[in-house]
């Protein structure tokens, strides 16, 4: 019992000694056993090894898309490389987005913020609550 | 030591004998001492290497007052004079030995030099007198010097050798001297040096062993050094001095108080760990000196008394700080307990691998002392510069005036600089402040870094760069090609395409990508050789969003195959597939589509957008939820492309990927076997060629050559660098990458001028000197391998226009993390390069294995971290999460990746790879720098290439084996660049090192080193052809010229006896002894050609014709020996010996010839001898066979007047058989020879050390038989002579044995047997050695051979001796006292046999009826218990007493006890008193008794019996014993029923009172009885010791350990059982059956012998055995059943124990039989308790009511067992049983690779040789030994 898994907002996990502080951006996820043990849990668990920003950022650049009723592109959205309202998504699009991330990730953004942020940062938001959220169960 | 500790101690001392005498004596004026053992091992070491400065004390002193140089003369004189030390001179004798000269009058003088004010002229006259060592012959041991700086201001020099002074000496010496100078009084010293050498010679011998035991084991240190470590030990030093300030000295010595421990045990602690860090180690052994003067008269006294303790430190376990100090306080303890033990008595005693490059035992000194720093000699100090150390680093600690500590290292300085010497320091002192802060932290987790490292550390990784996060490799090309589209992109064999054209067969490869939805995390397989397309086809796949996935074409089709199955991929790209590949391709790419890439031609139009398939859809039909939905899918290749970068042409494909998607994934193997994929995204990458763009700065202009398989990440950066910065690209051909040649030519054809190379490769290209090429290279990029030193000077030797980077980094990370700039400046002198400092926005960490970061210059994990770490391993969660960790230094969230490299930090923040962690090469316990002797070979002549590796290929037979391009090099001058542990053991010259697909050195293809013949003549005549096939098979050489010789071409005696089997199979009637006088091809046909002459002559000459010879020495071979084996002893002596063997017939392999008759063999001998060889003779014969033939030969030549001076015996005695029928009879019953089935001869030979292993079984059998026969001949031959009396010899008799041979135990009493023979016998012992010791020790034989025995001058033991004379006897003494004899023996025997007959009558009744009274089972147990393990407690009491005292008392004191106990059992049990509780302390005293009778009268058999006798007495002595245990429970049993246990002990007191009648009136004879060699406990600790080190037998042993707790029970509960339903009677009879099969085990082990190989699962097979037959008896209520169960259990378990003694007699040495033996007695035992007392009581209660009429089991196995009250116990059998067969099952997992991973034990005096080359007090003496031996050793 001397190893839990880990977790990062990439969702990529790893074990870590219980006896150690786990490093920033890492929770645990629950499991614990030997480091064997926790291995093996890893290997049962972690079925898509993509990192979770990566999942996200491509689901994102399509919610956005939808949201403001495809006047964007997928594709649009993901290489912009500036803020959402830079990009030209309404005020009514960014509810409607702020509606679909709840619904998919079950987390609140608060779209005032948002709207002035890039894809990227957005991604990050989503990821780190959903650890967050984790850690907290 | 601690001169503190010593002080006290003393002091202690003192207080306690303020009245007490002196300790040591004053000798007898006018005797000249003896030299103490410090003295004569520094007088050896200075023979070692005279005049050395390593053993010389250097004094320096300031004295800052007006000195009168006269004056100070005469008190130096005065001081001399006082002190015997100072002028004690040395000079050796004719012998070599040292003798000691003690001067009357001192010859020292005072050298005066004035320097006027010149410090440096000051500091050079001080360096003069410190420069030289001594003439310890010729000089007194101290001289002097005044150097004058003014008139109030001198210096005073002085330089004394260690012989004559200490440390502790040195103030003691400077204050006499200046009390002296100023007039004053100096008290009279009680007792002189001389004396406490002769005290000290005096005193009993220290116990060495317990030292052994402490450092068993122990490994050099391996501190990471600065330079190579040289191949002999080096003596110049180096001096860093510093001070820790009183606060943390006060914490320091605050801990040692808290934890009772001692300022020293606290600097060992914290030293230890200190250099564990450094070293890697958890195990080390730091020596201490210690003052030696325990007595308080030698504390004003100077002289050498300084010993040196080695203090072993265990760091494993991850203790504390505190618990470390604790165990050092322990180990500190203990070995001051045993101080007194000279240092070199404990370094010959252990068995350390010799080795001569570092200090033996330890490298590493520390002393804390409080002398040196001067004080009491109003003398100030002044700086030594020139330091001498004898190890690596020393450390002293001395207390300063402020309260602080004053230290200092002093290290060797071919191995440290000062500045690696500084950080030490500084770790200390970090080490130190972090366990006084908090002694509860791990020590492995205190933080070696000040803060000044751990910023500059910090510093090192602050690598952040601005780069284009969000950019990606097409994008970047992109952009390139829209810059420059005209400009040339490609070159391939001479085609270029420009970047307009490769981007448009991008767009083609990326066109035919799309029908299968490539796309971002998707996979498409490339799987094409370097071509025009290639690059193109991999940008074009990136294009789409997707990763390519290179897949090598010169790969096997499986590897593909996995390859593509792994990756999932969408498509295969294949260009130009070989012919023939059709089929296998299709197979290997069977799971995806494949797509041609040579049906793409750029040249070709696109498809317009309508042409393509339909599901192109500009316009995404948004209406359609269904698609929207499908739109947000990233992996979906229908997105759309309209808001495309204008430069793509508008067309329809898949969006482009993001900074975030993967970009590669390379396959990499891992250690596993397994290949895995390792996928990097376009960020890393791009980081990645951004710092290299920054780093290197690559033009337009700049042409990259691309050399490097797609396969291997290198070429990632080959690829894209040049294509997104303008550059020119140029591909080598397919293959062209491995041609040096072909290189050069295209590098100056296209004037490449940046490439790759792998090492490997680089060093290939640079010995392609014969083409020019690479002038115009202005950088060489290295990765891929460590890039070794001197390779890097050649290259910028070679190249000087074009700088040479080394990069380092793992697949998974994107390419290359760290990167070193390599220049002459830079490299200097260093042997490693390093892989330099992290690139931009990457992190390099040296961690332990809890990420814990490692000081500079420690060794550690390299973990990388940063934005090029990879994803992961594709699709291995598992693997992905083991290695790529959280990155506690990094961003939150973010990873390091643990690389598996061991690395360190260079002080100027670059880092040095030090290998794989894994792969670590260690040979024979030592770490190798495989590296380190690659370097040294390409500094050979001729050398141009080297590479070397460990080989393994036949197992257990690890050799170093150098593979060189180019002449081999010089095995003598790599002896002297290198140590003896790295010098390769073969070397394969080769034309070039095979490099595998990448260029890296294939280790795999080094092929394994074949002996290779010289060629020459080839073999002319058929015979020679015969003979040269024959050895060209045996030896693996292809061909075999006629003038090659046999041994040259790698040939040995095994092998030769294989030739000569071979060859007389052809017909060919030759002998081994013939192949070794008639080596070459040539020369052994011409004997085989040689018309038949009658029978082969039987006296062969092994030396050359030497007409002038004095003598002449026939020696004849051991029973199965061959006449070779005399062939070393024969090379060995000097020239005025002519040789000559026996060749007995029937004794050579390989000649099946009869075997002559005793008599006739002696006959031709005697003929052949007297016509063939004049003059004086000797014969030496070699055991029992070859002494007796020795015999017969000189009584024949005597007689026949010839001039016979000595006989010589080796390892043999006289033996005989007894006389008398009855103990004919008797003796042969014991023996059953006639049974005995070879196999027991030939575990036994092997377990003496013969070699038989190579033989084939047949020609095996041959020697075994005919050994039997001959010493059966040889027996009847003594036998003989001693009944019929023989006439005495003229010539003397001289022994020689070894002392590890059982064959002649108590040689000390038994050389004079040979008085029947001769009048003069001498014995000589070989120490170590063992039976066979001809073979290994021949030039201590020849040495033997040519010292006149009977002189005074016979060498006597001595601890530096190999080999001495014990004793020499002239004349029969005429015998007094009793003497041995057969009928003694008898007699004795027979009282002793009778007494334990009734004893074992006892032992069988008592428990019985103690169960029979009480009906308990548990009081049955426990009974047995009590009458066996109290005897055994007492064991080793009994032996130590036994061996103590006289051994007839204790048999009679034994007899006694037994005796009585029974009388009072018995009285009491006639008063009808017996109650069970009286039982209880009799059976304690009686097996308490008994234990003390039994080892007394078998050790008092040897003084008994006449010796040559032994043999067959014990076997008598054993007969009767065993029949008493077969006969007594059949007896007993009957006997309890009718005459009751009443008439059973009265039975018993009858015998013994015959015992003690018989011992009463046989005097016993006062000759050698046996005696324990080693006591029990350091028997079983030994064993253990053995065998906890080898996995195997642990293993082994845990499993004996398990199986006897339900064997014992089984054995335990077979009465009971029988009792359950029959009678006393029927116990009996079982019981008797189970001795039979006791009877019969021993029978058919002495048939068989045992299995001839798979030993464990005969073991393990037995194991069934027992299960099976404890199944069977617990079946039924059936006394037959059960005696065939009882009679299989006995029978089993007797072969059981008989196969593991095979076991043990075949794979241990044999000087470690008796020890592990014991200690499996003793596991057997300490299990048996837990059987007896625990298992089959409470099994007995838990089973019996199971199957009782109506018990839970009775409606189920009631049918099977029966039930009944008692027929649980049935099925408790055969539960047993089951537990039994489960053990052996598991015994079959964990022990099925026993027999092939042990090996066969090392030959006993191989072993003994070892012992014997540990670094002994005689260096030079035991080298040269050493190397004698290694010369006249047969291989």
């Amino acid at each position: 019992m001397d190893h839990r898994v880990v977790m990062n907002a990439d969702e990529q996990y790893s074990v870590w000694p219980v006896a150690d502080d786990l490093p920033a951006g890492w929770v645990a996820e629950g499991h614990r056993g030997t480091r064997d043990e926790c291995l093996d849990h890893v290997e049962r668990v972690w079925t898509d090894q993509t990192p979770a920003r990566t999942r996200i950022r491509a689901w994102l650049a399509g919610a956005v898309s939808q949201a403001c009723d495809d006047r964007l592109t997928p594709h649009d959205v993901a290489t912009a490389g500036c803020s959402l309202v830079a990009m030209g998504v309404s005020s009514l699009a960014i509810i409607r987005l702020v509606d679909a991330i709840e619904t998919e990730y079950g987390v609140a953004a608060d779209f005032n913020q948002h709207a002035l942020e890039d894809l990227d940062t957005l991604t990050d938001f989503i990821a780190t609550e959903r650890l967050r959220h984790r850690a907290a169960r | 030591m601690t001169v503190d500790e010593a002080r006290q101690a003393l002091l202690a001392r003192r207080l306690r004998r303020r009245t007490a005498t002196r300790t040591v004596p004053t000798r007898p004026a006018g005797t000249v001492p003896p030299l103490s053992f410090a003295q004569e091992r520094l007088w050896f070491m200075e023979q070692y290497a005279p005049g050395n400065r390593a053993y010389l004390v250097p004094v320096a002193r300031r004295i800052r007052r007006p000195v009168d140089a006269d004056r100070l003369a005469g008190a130096l004189r005065r001081v001399v004079a006082r002190h015997e030390a100072l002028r004690t001179r040395f000079p050796a004798r004719d012998d070599g030995i040292p003798t000691l000269v003690v001067d009357e009058d001192p010859a020292v003088d005072l050298t005066v030099v004035d320097v006027a004010g010149d410090a440096a002229a000051a500091r050079a006259a001080v360096e003069a007198v410190h420069a030289c060592g001594f003439d310890l012959a010729a000089e007194q041991p101290l001289r002097a010097a005044l150097i004058r700086l003014s008139p109030d201001d001198a210096i005073l020099a002085m330089a004394v050798h260690h012989i004559a002074i200490d440390g502790w000496s040195v103030p003691l010496l400077l204050a006499e001297l200046m009390t002296a100078y100023d007039g004053g009084d100096l008290p009279a010293l009680p007792v002189q040096y001389g004396d406490y050498a002769a005290w000290q010679r005096d005193k009993p011998a220290p116990d060495v062993a317990r030292w052994a035991e402490r450092l068993d084991g122990v490994e050099p240190l391996a501190l990471p050094t600065d330079r190579p470590r040289p191949a002999e030990l080096t003596y110049a030093g180096g001096s860093v001095e510093f001070e820790l300030d009183a606060g943390l000295a006060a914490g320091v010595r605050a801990l040692a108080d808290g934890h009772g421990a001692s300022l020293y045990m606290t600097m060992l602690a914290a030293y230890a760990c200190l250099l564990g860090r450094h070293a890697h180690q958890t195990r080390l052994t730091i020596g201490s000196p210690v003052a030696g003067r325990g007595v308080p008269e030698l504390e004003n006294l100077i002289g050498c008394f300084v010993n040196t303790l080695a203090m072993p430190v265990d760091l494993s376990g991850d203790p504390t700080f505190t618990e470390l100090l604790l165990r050092v306080r322990e180990t500190a303890l203990t070995g001051f307990a045993d101080a007194d033990t000279p240092f070199e008595r404990v370094v010959a005693d252990l068995n350390l691998p010799r080795d001569v490059s570092r200090s033996p035992l330890f490298q590493a000194l520390l002393a804390v002392q409080n002398y040196g720093t001067g004080g009491g000699d109003g003398l100030d100090g002044y700086e030594i510069r020139s330091w001498a150390t004898r190890y690596d680093l020393e450390l002293y600690i001395s207390d300063t005036a402020d309260g602080g500590l004053w230290g200092q290292f002093i290290h060797n300085t071919a191995l440290f600089d000062a500045a690696t010497v500084r950080r030490l320091v500084s770790h200390l002192t970090a080490l130190l402040r972090g366990a006084v802060a908090d002694p509860l932290t791990p020590v492995a987790a205190l933080d070696l870094r000040d803060d000044g490292e751990r910023a500059a550390q910090a510093a090192w990784n602050a690598t952040a760069a601005p780069f284009d996060a969000g950019a990606t490799l097409p994008g970047l090309f992109a952009a390139q090609v829209a810059a420059t589209p005209a400009a040339p992109a490609v070159t391939f064999d001479g085609t270029t395409w420009s970047y307009a054209e490769l981007d448009a067969y991008c767009d083609r490869v990326a066109a035919a990508l799309r029908p299968v939805a490539a796309g971002p995390g998707t996979r498409i397989g490339v799987c094409a050789p370097r071509s025009l397309q290639l690059p193109g086809a991999l940008l074009g796949v990136l294009r789409t969003g997707a990763a390519y996935v290179p897949l090598d074409p010169d790969y096997p089709v499986e590897r593909l195959a996995f390859m593509a199955t792994d990756a999932d991929l969408r498509a295969v790209l294949v260009l130009d597939p070989p012919a023939g590949w059709g089929p296998e391709l299709a197979d290997a790419f069977a799971t995806c589509p494949v797509i041609r890439l040579d049906h793409l031609d750029p040249a070709e139009p696109l498809p317009a957008a309508a042409d393509l398939p339909p599901r192109t859809d500009p316009q995404p039909a948004t209406a359609d939820p269904q698609a929207a939905a499908a739109d947000l899918q990233p992996a979906t290749a229908d997105m759309s492309a309209r808001s495309a970068p204008r430069h793509i042409r508008n067309f329809n494909i898949s969006p482009p990927p993001t900074a975030t998607d993967t970009a590669y994934v390379i396959y990499t193997s891992g250690s596993t076997g397994r290949p895995k994929g390792v996928p990097n995204g376009h960020r890393g990458v791009v980081n990645r060629l951004t710092w290299m763009q920054e780093r290197f700065q690559l033009t337009a202009d700049d042409v990259v050559l691309q050399k490097t398989p797609a396969g291997f990440d290198v070429s990632v950066w080959e690829f894209f660098w040049p294509l997104i910065i303008g550059a020119r690209l140029v591909l080598a051909q397919p293959g062209g990458h491995r041609d040096a040649a072909y290189l050069r030519t295209l590098i100056d054809r296209e004037g490449v001028t940046v490439l790759h190379f792998v090492p490997s490769m680089l060093a290939a290209f640079l010995a392609e000197e014969s083409t020019p090429g690479g002038a115009g290279l202005r950088a060489v990029v290295c990765s891929g391998e460590e890039l070794p030193a001197d390779l890097a000077r050649r290259c910028l030797a070679a190249l000087p226009a074009a700088e040479l980077h080394n990069l380092y980094g793992p697949t998974e990370a994107a390419i290359d993390v760290s990167a070193w700039a390599v220049t002459a400046e830079s490299l200097g002198d260093a042997h490693r390069v390093p892989i330099g400092a992290p690139v931009a926005n990457t992190t390099l960490h040296v961690l332990d294995d809890r990420l814990r970061p490692q000081p500079v210059g420690v060794p550690g994990e390299l973990h990388i971290g940063g934005v090029q770490v990879a994803e992961g391993y594709l699709r291995r969660p598992r693997l992905t999460a083991e290695r790529f960790v959280p990155d506690p230094f990094g961003a939150p969230g973010a990873r390091l990746y643990r690389t598996g490299d061991l690395a360190r930090w260079r002080p100027d923040g670059t880092l040095e790879f030090l290998g794989r962690i894994d792969g670590q090469v260690k040979l024979r316990g030592q770490r190798i720098e495989l590296g380190e002797i690659e370097a040294v070979l390409r500094e050979q002549p001729g050398v141009r290439d080297a590479a070397v590796i460990v080989r393994e290929d036949h197992p257990g037979d690890q050799r170093l084996v150098a593979y060189v391009v180019g002449a081999a090099p010089d095995r003598a001058a790599l002896k002297r660049l290198l140590p003896d542990a790295m010098v390769p053991a073969a070397f394969v010259a080769l034309d070039a090192l095979p490099l595998s697909a990448n260029g890296k050195l294939d280790r795999r293809a080094l092929p394994a080193p074949v002996r290779a013949a010289r060629g020459g003549t080839a073999p002319a005549t058929p015979t020679e052809q015969v003979v040269a096939d024959v050895w060209s098979a045996v030896l693996d050489v292809p061909a075999v010229g006629a003038d090659d010789d046999f041994f040259d071409l790698g040939g040995h005696s095994l092998l030769a006896t294989q030739v000569v089997a071979r060859l007389r199979r052809t017909g060919a009637a030759v002998g081994v002894i013939d192949l070794f006088q008639n080596p070459t091809v040539r020369e052994l046909a011409v004997l085989i050609d040689r018309p038949d002459d009658g029978p082969r002559a039987v006296i062969r000459r092994l030396t050359p014709n030497r007409p002038k010879a004095d003598i002449s020495l026939v020696c004849v071979p051991f029973g199965g020996g061959s006449a070779v084996v005399y062939q070393p002893l024969a090379d060995a002596l000097p020239e005025r010996y002519a040789v000559y063997s026996v060749a007995i017939p029937g004794h050579d392999v390989g000649v099946i010839e009869d075997r002559l008759d005793f008599d006739v063999l002696i006959d031709r001998c005697v003929e052949e001898i007297l016509a063939t060889i004049e003059g004086p003779i000797s014969l030496y014969g070699h055991c029992g066979v070859g002494s007796a033939l020795a015999v017969a030969l000189a009584r024949r030549l005597e007689a026949a007047g010839r001039d016979l001076r000595t006989v010589y015996i080796g390892a043999m005695f006289p033996f005989a058989e007894p006389r008398g029928r009855l103990a004919r009879t008797l003796s042969k019953l014991a023996r059953m020879e006639s049974l005995r089935g070879d196999r027991i001869y030939h575990n036994w030979l092997t377990s003496i050390g013969a070699d038989l292993g190579g033989l084939d079984p047949a020609e095996a059998r041959h020697i075994v038989r005919n050994l039997r026969r001959d010493s059966v001949d040889a027996e009847r031959y003594y036998t003989g002579m001693y009944a019929t009396g023989a006439e005495r010899l003229r010539a003397s008799f001289v022994t020689v044995v070894g002392t590890r041979d059982p064959a002649t135990e108590f040689y000390e009493e038994r050389f004079r047997e040979w008085h029947f023979l001769s009048d003069d016998s001498a014995v000589v012992v070989l120490r170590e050695a063992g039976h066979f010791f001809l073979k290994y020790r021949a030039a201590e034989i020849a040495e033997i051979i040519d010292t006149p025995m009977f002189e005074p001058s016979a060498p006597a033991d001595g601890p530096d001796r190999t080999w001495y004379r014990h004793g020499v006897s002239h004349g029969r003494e005429v015998a007094t006292g009793p003497q041995p004899s057969l009928g003694r023996f008898a007699a004795v025997s027979a009282g002793q046999l009778a007494s334990m007959f009734g004893s074992a009558l006892t032992e069988f009744a008592i428990p019985v009826w103690i169960y029979l009274t009480t009906g308990s089972v548990a009081q049955f147990a426990l009974f047995a218990v009590l009458g066996l393990v109290p005897g055994l407690i007492t064991l080793p009491i009994a032996g130590a007493l036994v061996d103590r005292h006289d051994r007839r008392r204790i048999v009679l004191a034994g007899d006694l006890a037994a005796g009585g106990v029974q009388a009072v059992l018995a009285a009491l049990l006639w008063a009808g008193q017996l109650s069970v509780a009286a039982l209880y302390p009799a059976t304690v005293a009686l097996s308490i008794a008994l234990s003390f009778q039994r080892i007394a009268y078998t050790s008092a058999i040897p003084q008994l019996v006449p010796k040559r006798l032994l043999g067959h007495a014990a076997g008598i002595g054993q007969l009767g014993a065993g029949l008493a245990q077969l006969l007594a429970p059949l007896l007993g049993a009957g006997l309890l029923a009718t005459i009751g246990l009443r008439g059973i002990l009265t039975l018993d007191v009858v015998t013994y009172l015959v015992a003690v009648v018989v011992v009463l009136a046989v005097r016993f004879p006062a000759t050698m009885p046996w005696r324990r060699h080693e006591t029990l406990r350091t028997e079983i600790a030994g064993g253990f010791r053995y065998v906890w080190g080898n996995r195997n037998f642990r293993r082994m042993l845990l499993w004996f350990a398990v199986l006897n707790v339900p064997l014992s029970a089984i054995f335990l509960m077979l009465s009971p059982l029988v009792l359950s339903f029959g009678t006393l009677r029927q116990v009996g009879q079982v019981s008797f059956v189970s001795a039979l099969g006791v009877f019969l085990g021993g029978l058919v082990m002495a048939a068989w012998g045992g299995p001839q190989h798979r030993r464990m699962f005969g073991v393990l097979v037995a194991t069934l055995g027992l299960a099976v037959c404890a199944l069977v008896t617990g079946l039924r209520e059936n006394l037959v059943l059960i005696g065939a169960g009882a009679l299989g259990l006995a029978l089993a378990l007797t072969l059981l124990n008989g196969v593991y003694t095979t076991i043990i007699q075949v794979k241990v040495p044999q000087r470690l039989h008796g020890r592990v033996f014991s200690l499996n007695t003793l596991i057997a035992w300490s299990t048996m308790p837990i059987g007896f007392g625990v298992v089959a009581p409470f099994g007995a209660e838990l089973f019996r009511p199971l199957l009782r009429d109506g018990g839970p089991f009775a409606g189920s196995l009631g049918p099977v067992f029966g039930t009944g009250p008692q027929r649980g116990l049935g099925l408790m059998f055969a539960v047993f049983a089951i537990a039994v067969a489960a053990i052996a099952a598991v015994g079959l997992r964990v022990l099925r690779r026993f027999d092939d991973e042990v090996p066969d034990a090392l030959a006993d005096d191989l072993v003994g040789l070892a012992v014997l080359d540990t670094p002994a007090t005689d260096i030079q003496r035991a080298l040269d030994a050493a190397a004698r031996a290694a010369t006249h050793r047969p291989s």
